[in-house]
This record gives structure tokens, C-alpha cells and sequence, in this order.
């Protein structure tokens, strides 16, 4: 098995290097003659080339099996990592207008703030807490073992909520990371709700930050892919330049890319069943252990081999030419 | 922290020292040409080379740095992360704390009760360790600011946020008591804590302060009352948050002594008077050591190894000699 299979590339260094290494073989053999004289020339070019080929072999080699090292080549490693029964849960909304878009009846915000309800009454063991996001993500309860407070903050989301233009999810997603309260072993868990429309942000970089804190993820899709027009606060269709009516859709295929670039699962809301779906995927109430490939790998092998070459390397040059110079 | 998973192929840095004389120093080693030129009576023959020997010196740098590298990458570092886990669960500590104007009155100097109550229950908060707190303000109504979390930054930002008149002009503790009560009632916590911070008399809301003793009591949590206040008339300054005017005068109402009392008692709490900010220090510091239960906790060790990391600085580094060496300076061997 290779773990990263990327690295591999680097072996293509492999050919530059042979072709240094043999023309300056090639140069160095002409000048061996003009310094060592003719008379001697077979017993120069025979310490030459042994010195020549295995320095060249060493160093080769010595890529060879430091990118394999690199790689993480043969990881056969395995470890058991307890997971916590308990979890802190924290919901991330998206409050951009385009929620309040009612292709999925009432609309895509309530619905997600049905499916909070839902899934709080499901597990109520748990600890909740509420992020919502536009342009900036913004912290309405903390995570709390209070589920009053956190429904009664759900109750006032709207998008009127504060103004910042823009569906910012990288802030969404890093809101929601930071409040999970340190000195606890319980699982963390983001539930977020969006419907991938004019998504802003990198959320590449909150995607590295949420994996290094073993965050687990759920992705909400509300909305259709057939999508409605879009309307204003005070109810009239918006246009776009041209007369247009502005159709906002569910980006499905963004949201999806979201979860599975943080190895979370997928729920479309329109779908029904999809929070019980959510809720049994989380496994949550259930004690359990998880079997995972540690990052126990064999590199030592490899770079063992990478280290033994480099110093033979080393050494061959420093060998002497049998008194020749 | 950085600590080795095999720290035995370290033993192999002890091949360099021998390895870099014989490479460098050695008079005997392969690939030095000793030749005899001699300028007479002058100096030795030196080429002027200060580029080339410049790049030889730092290719040889890198190259030996590289080489200890893959040592320290062959004996997998690995950065330690040590956290701290409770095994117990804290104390709920909801702090209910009076908005009303006549927290602006300015006997507690340097500003007024509000600033003064405002900043000891920002220490309290400080120095407590995984215990939840919430906030609850009242006037004359009341509302849950915070409910009881570990989340302390965000605790600390709204506490800051706090204005005095945001709730109107009224003292409704018996509305403050009550909604603290009602967000600590499915709390898990073995003990539950409300701490009351107020300098009048109830006079607003539709709960009376006994009643939500009563309520408190019965859902098991302790009330410390400390009511604020010196005896006397004491000027007092706000600016009211809707229109911005300002209002000054002098304050002479007090707190409900025997009240506050009550409700301490019925809920096997206790009362404090806070006559000045130093009082009220103590006060609260004195319920911070009051209100301790035996933590136990674990620390949990994680490891991340960083040996990708090292090897690719090593095999950058040793490139770079090759580059140097063989690709600028044309080495043959």
C-alpha cells in the first residue's frame, strides 16, 4: 500500500541526474587522460570507472529509496482508537438570502431549522451549539448542555440577522471548529446546513484544520437542483442586469465535494428520512472502537537503505586512488 | 515536544564525526590532487575562487545538515501533544447580575458598581478550571446572555458587550433568578450554583424573588446573594443606550437586606454584603473557594510524526550539494 502515491513523481528526478552523472563521466574521462598521461591509462581508467559506477550507483539509489520512503510505501501498521460515546454537536447554518427560497417547502431555513429540532430531540444526551454564517461566521450559543438556549437563539435566525454580503463557508466551517470546548473526550461533530450557492471562501483551509482536530462532519443540502426564483425582502423576483430572474439552486455537486474532502457523509434535506439517515449514520449512544492504518509505516526500511547509500556515497570519494595521484 | 520512536538509529551520527575528517580532512582521501608549484621565495600559488569556493562551502553545508537529517528522520520524530482530560464533570455556575441604572451609582471607585461587579465576575471566570458558567442580566426584564458553558471566551466577549438600561429601567431579580433556574434545570452537574449580583430593591416582573427562590430550591441550586451598595446617597452617572442622553444625580436607595437573605437561605446558599469594590473581591473570591469539587482528570497523549517533513528538508538539502557540485562546478566524481 502507498500512502502518498503523489510523492512518486519525485523519482522522475531519477533521469536528469543519470544524465549528469554519465556526461560528466564522459567529460571526466578526457581530462583523467591529460592529467594522468597516456602511459598510464588503462590502470587510471579502471579505478575511474569502478569509482565512477558505484558513486553514481550509490546516489541513484539513494533517491530511489528516499522517495520511497517519502511515499509511505507498505504501511501495514494497524492501531485501535476508542471512540467516545458522548458527542458535542455543533450546528452551522447558512443565513445568506437565498435560504429563504422556498423550493422545499416552507423554505430551505426552516427546513434546516426543523431538521436542528429533529436531530436535538433524537439525541438529547448530547451537547449542542449554533453558528450561523454569510459573509463571516458568528457565534449564537455556545456549546452548552442547555438545549433551551440554543433553540431559542434557532428561533431568531434569519438572514436579517447581521449584514455582510457573500456566503462565506470557510468562515462557517472555522466558527463552528473553534468552539468545541477543550479537556473532554467526546466526539465533535458539525452539522452544517447550506445550499452551496456563491459559496466564497477557501474552505480548503478550514477542510486541514477541521481533519488535525478529528472533527466529524455532516453535510445538509437544503434546496432543489431545479431551483426557484429569488426574491427580495419585500417579496418582489431580483433580476439580474439584463431583466433576468435570478434562479437559485442547490449546488449539489459542491456540497458533496465539501463532505467527502472531509471524509463526511452527504444529506439531501428534501429527501425524506434524510436526518434519522444522518442521526444513524453518526452512530452516536454507541460505545465502540474503530480499526485504522497507522502511520506506522516502513519507511525506516527504505531510509535506512537511503542512509547506508549516502555514506557509501561519501565514502567512495574519499577512498584513495591506490597511490595513483 | 519532540520525542523519537527509535532513537537507537541515532547511534548512527556517531559514523559523521570520522566520516566528515576523512572527507574533509584527511590528507590521505581520494579526489585531492596534491601537486608541487611553488612560486620561489613568494607565496604559495593561490587561484582567487571566491564564488566557487563560496558555493563548495555551502553545498557542503547542506549536504552534511541533509545527512544528520536522514538520521533524525530514520529514528521517527514525532511532535507530542499532551492534553488534559476531566474525568469528572464541573460545577454549573450561572451568574445573574443587575443591569438596572442604579448599578451606575459611584461608590465603587474608580467607576461604578456595574464596572466593579462587571470585572470580578471576569476574574472569577478567569480562575475557575472546567466548571460551565452562564450569564443571565436583568432590569426590567430579564434575559440568558450565556447558558452555563466551558466555552469562557465567548462568556468573557458578551460580558464585556454588557450595558447598563439595555433590559429598562427596573429591578426584576425574581424574573433573573427564575431564568437562570429554568436554564440550569436539565443540567447534569451535580451542583448546581446561582450567583446574584444586585443593589435594589425587586421591583419589576412577574415572578416575585421568593417564589424563584422556591423554583431554585427545588431543582437543587444554591443561590449567593451579594447585594452591592454603601449606606448613604451616592452621585450617579448613565447614558441611556436608546437616546443617548445622559443622566446624572444622586442614588439613595439600598438593597433588600432581608430578602436577599431569604432567598439564600431557602436555597442553603449564602448572603454577602459588598460595600466597596475590595469587599466585593473577597467575596467573590471566597465563594471561588467555597465552590470547589474534587476534579479528577487524565492527560491524553498525542503523537503526529513529522518524518515527511525531515526527509524532504534532507533530500532538498543533499540535492542541492549534487546541484552545486555536479551541475555548476562540473565535478567528475
Amino acid at each position: 500500500m502507498i500512502q502518498y502515491p503523489g510523492n512518486l513523481w519525485l523519482l522522475l528526478i531519477v533521469i536528469p541526474v543519470v544524465a549528469i552523472l554519465v556526461s560528466n563521466f564522459q567529460k571526466g574521462k578526457h581530462d583523467l587522460y591529460r592529467i594522468g598521461g597516456e602511459w598510464r591509462k588503462h590502470q587510471l581508467y579502471d579505478v575511474y570507472l569502478v569509482k565512477g559506477f558505484f558513486s553514481s550507483l550509490s546516489f541513484v539509489f539513494f533517491i530511489i529509496f528516499t522517495v520511497l520512503a517519502l511515499s509511505g510505501v507498505s504501511g501495514t501498521g494497524r492501531k485501535i482508537i476508542d471512540i467516545p460515546s458522548k458527542a458535542d454537536i455543533v450546528f452551522s447554518m447558512d443565513i445568506s438570502r437565498s435560504m429563504l427560497s422556498d423550493d422545499i417547502l416552507p423554505s430551505r431555513l426552516s427546513r434546516s431549522k426543523d431538521a436542528v429540532k429533529n436531530i436535538m430531540g433524537r439525541l438529547p444526551e448530547e451537547r449542542y451549539g449554533l453558528v450561523v454564517f454569510k459573509g463571516r461566521g458568528v457565534k449564537l450559543a455556545p456549546v452548552t448542555e442547555d438545549s433551551e438556549a440554543v433553540l431559542l437563539n434557532l428561533l431568531s435566525v434569519s438572514p436579517e440577522m447581521f449584514t455582510s454580503a457573500g456566503t462565506n463557508l470557510e468562515s462557517g466551517l472555522l466558527a463552528a471548529a473553534s468552539m468545541f470546548p477543550k479537556g473532554e473526550e467526546r466526539r465533535k461533530v458539525i452539522i452544517l446546513f447550506s445550499d452551496g450557492e456563491n459559496l466564497s471562501g477557501n474552505p480548503g483551509k478550514a477542510v486541514q484544520f477541521i481533519k488535525d482536530k478529528g472533527i466529524e462532519v455532516v453535510v445538509f443540502g437544503a434546496g432543489t437542483e431545479t431551483g426557484k426564483v429569488l426574491r427580495d425582502s419585500s417579496g418582489r423576483i431580483v433580476t439580474d442586469k439584463t431583466g433576468n430572474e435570478v434562479i437559485t439552486r442547490l449546488d449539489r455537486s459542491k456540497l458533496k465535494y465539501i463532505a467527502s474532502s472531509l471524509g463526511g457523509s452527504y444529506f439531501e434535506m428534501s429527501a425524506s428520512g434524510s436526518v434519522s439517515e444522518a442521526v444513524d449514520s453518526l452512530a452516536l449512544n454507541i460505545s465502540s472502537s474503530r480499526l485504522v492504518t497507522a502511520g506506522e509505516e516502513a519507511y525506516t526500511f527504505y531510509l535506512f537503505l537511503a542512509v547506508l547509500l549516502l555514506i557509501l556515497f561519501v565514502s567512495i570519494r574519499i577512498f584513495p586512488w591506490k597511490n595513483v595521484f | 515536544m519532540i520525542t523519537f520512536t527509535h532513537p537507537v538509529f541515532l547511534l548512527l551520527l556517531a559514523l559523521y564525526p570520522p566520516l566528515f575528517y576523512l572527507r574533509h580532512f584527511w590528507k590521505g582521501r581520494g579526489g585531492r590532487l596534491s601537486f608541487s608549484f611553488t612560486i620561489w621565495q613568494k607565496e604559495i600559488f593561490r587561484p582567487e575562487l571566491r564564488l566557487t569556493r563560496f558555493l563548495i562551502i555551502t553545498g557542503d553545508i547542506a549536504f552534511w545538515i541533509g545527512l544528520i537529517a536522514l538520521v533524525f528522520a530514520l529514528s521517527g520524530p514525532e511532535l507530542v501533544n499532551r492534553e488534559k482530560i476531566y474525568l469528572t464533570r464541573g460545577i454549573d455556575i450561572m451568574f445573574v447580575l443587575d443591569e438596572s441604572p442604579s448599578m451606575a451609582a459611584k461608590d465603587f471607585v474608580p467607576g461604578n458598581r456595574f464596572e466593579a461587579a462587571k470585572s470580578v465576575v471576569k476574574e472569577f471566570v478567569e480562575g475557575r478550571d472546567h466548571d460551565p458558567v452562564g450569564l443571565v442580566t436583568f432590569g426590567r426584564d430579564a434575559v440568558l446572555r450565556v447558558p452555563p458553558s466551558l466555552d469562557y471566551s465567548y462568556f468573557l466577549e458578551q460580558l464585556g458587550n454588557l450595558d447598563l438600561l439595555e433590559l429598562g429601567n427596573g429591578t426584576a431579580i425574581g424574573m433573573g433568578v427564575a431564568v437562570a433556574s429554568l436554564h440550569l434545570m436539565h443540567s447534569s452537574a451535580s451542583e448546581k450554583v446561582i450567583i446574584l449580583l444586585t443593589d435594589g430593591e425587586n421591583n419589576a416582573g412577574e415572578i416575585t424573588p421568593v417564589t424563584s427562590a422556591a423554583i431554585a430550591a427545588s431543582f437543587g441550586i444554591k443561590i449567593y446573594a451579594i447585594g452591592i451598595g454603601s449606606k448613604g446617597p451616592v452621585p450617579l452617572e448613565y447614558t441611556d443606550p436608546e437616546t443617548g442622553r445622559t443622566f446624572r444625580g444622586v442614588y439613595k436607595g439600598v438593597y433588600d437586606r432581608d430578602l436577599l437573605e431569604s432567598m439564600a437561605l431557602e436555597t442553603t446558599g449564602r448572603f454577602f454584603h459588598a460595600s466597596s469594590p475590595g469587599v466585593l473581591k473577597n467575596i467573590i473570591s471566597s465563594i471561588n473557594s467555597l465552590e470547589r469539587i474534587e476534579k479528577r482528570s487524565k492527560t491524553k497523549i498525542e503523537t503526529r510524526p513529522v518524518h515527511r517533513e525531515v526527509i524532504l528538508l534532507a533530500f532538498v538539502l543533499v540535492m542541492y550539494n549534487f546541484l552545486i557540485r555536479k551541475v555548476f562546478l562540473n565535478e567528475v566524481l
